[in-house]
């Protein structure tokens, strides 16, 4: 028996790191457009069933017409899938119950996962999970997805569903004539159910950010820190990665010495040998040794900084000077790893 | 008063009325959340221009003044 699974969200919900811990897949899905706009799948088993799990694309709307988010929106409508999952934001509830609204009112079988509880309660967010279970009347788990918090029980309920065929009698919403109706009403209805279901602690937290925000795309400092960061960033690449690179060269030379010995002695005819050899295995080596560490040390110090937020930052500061050349901002990235190739 | 979302000064909040675009903009932006009477607020400026970032509904958001052009705020007289 195999229970699909498709697993829903808007972008940087923590959606990847769910899908990752429900299969122990390891895999990088992002939002840039030009990136994998794809699904991704893996399986998981619990008391003999097997789950095949979808990752979509995130998606602010399973009607949006993006060219990503279309993907997502293909598969929820079109496809027949046993269970959705929907992965709210606690940080950004209302946007994210937006959407799990709109799986609700299509799908039957919906679980909703809250996650990121423990970035809500640090910036003094709380979320009555319990009275929200009553009014949407769906199975709902906390989820800290970068420890594992929380995800056997979404496990369980996922099978759960199977196992005793329980339909959900959730809460559905009345009709509206046209989609943009529809929005305005699952808008104040998910607002309406917020201001029920969450208390607020006004900590200086959210401040925090708006500060750095203001240092950060301010006229005097926003490009020096930028260039700075970045520099470190290249910085850090170039000299970082000299070491495993002079270590793999050396290795692939001691290498092809052997390789060449052993066709020695096999007296492997020459022009086979030196078309392997020198030819095929010594461009690999260079090839590996060459591109292998620097990109070993840039991505992930890129991944830190899409973590924090930099990069729509740097995006928005120099969007200005990239529509004039009819480009956008978030080309910025993809300019700076071509330069780094360079 | 009503007037264009680029035109609105820094810091300044304004209520949404309508937007004037192409139904997909349009949608786009009500997915977003750019809902009529929505309080939006004017947060900060691109270094290098023609990029604004406003706040609505509890997060922030950047839009290209031409886009922003598109969409129409009321504000109080005296801005």
């Amino acid at each position: 028996m195999e229970i699909k699974l498709a697993l829903v969200g808007n972008p940087n919900t923590g959606k990847s790191t769910i899908f990752n811990s429900l299969t122990g897949l390891r895999q990088h899905t992002g939002n840039w457009a030009g990136k994998t706009v794809t699904t991704s799948f893996g399986f998981f088993e619990m008391n003999g069933i097997r789950v095949k799990v979808n990752d979509l694309p995130g998606t602010y709307s399973i009607f949006a017409k993006s060219a990503e988010e279309l993907v997502a929106s293909d598969f929820i409508l079109q496809n027949e899938f046993d269970v959705t999952v929907v992965v709210l934001d606690a940080t950004n509830f209302v946007r994210s119950l937006v959407l799990a609204l709109q799986v609700m009112q299509v799908k039957e079988k919906v679980v909703l996962c809250v996650n990121l509880i423990d970035e809500a309660c640090k910036s003094g967010i709380w979320i009555d999970i319990e009275k929200l279970k009553e009014m949407l009347n769906v199975p709902i788990i906390a989820t800290v997805a970068r420890n594992g918090d929380g995800i056997q029980l979404l496990k369980k309920e996922i099978i759960d569903f199977e196992m005793i065929d329980k339909k959900s009698e959730h809460f559905r919403m009345k009709k509206s004539n046209s989609y943009e109706e529809n929005l305005i009403d699952t808008y104040d209805l998910a607002e309406d159910i917020c201001k029920q279901v969450i208390k607020t602690n006004p900590t200086a937290n959210n401040d925090w950010n708006r500060k750095i925000d203001r240092v950060i795309t301010s006229k005097t400092f926003g490009i020096p820190i930028m260039v700075l960061m970045l520099g470190v960033i290249f910085w850090l690449t170039i000299v970082g990665s000299n070491y495993p690179s002079s270590f793999l060269r050396d290795l692939f030379f001691q290498m092809e010495t052997r390789l060449s010995e052993l066709a020695n002695y096999f007296n492997v005819p020459l022009i086979i040998s030196s078309m392997l050899i020198e030819g095929m295995f010594r461009t690999l080596g260079w090839v590996i040794s060459v591109m292998l560490p620097p990109m070993a040390v840039c991505f992930p110090l890129f991944a830190i900084l899409e973590d924090y937020g930099v990069l729509p930052r740097i995006a928005f500061n120099l969007d200005g000077s990239f529509q004039k050349a009819k480009a956008n901002g978030k080309q910025a990235l993809s300019m700076c790893l071509v330069v780094k190739k360079g | 008063m009503i007037i264009a979302l680029d035109d609105v000064p820094p810091k300044c909040e304004a209520k949404l009325e309508y937007i004037r675009a192409e139904d997909s903009f349009r949608t786009r932006m009500m997915e977003l959340g750019f809902i009529q009477g929505t309080k939006i607020k004017v947060m900060y400026e691109g270094v290098t221009g023609g990029t604004r970032a406003y706040e609505i509904r509890k997060i922030v958001i950047a839009l290209r003044n031409s886009d922003a052009a598109k969409i129409y705020v009321s504000v109080s007289e005296g801005i």
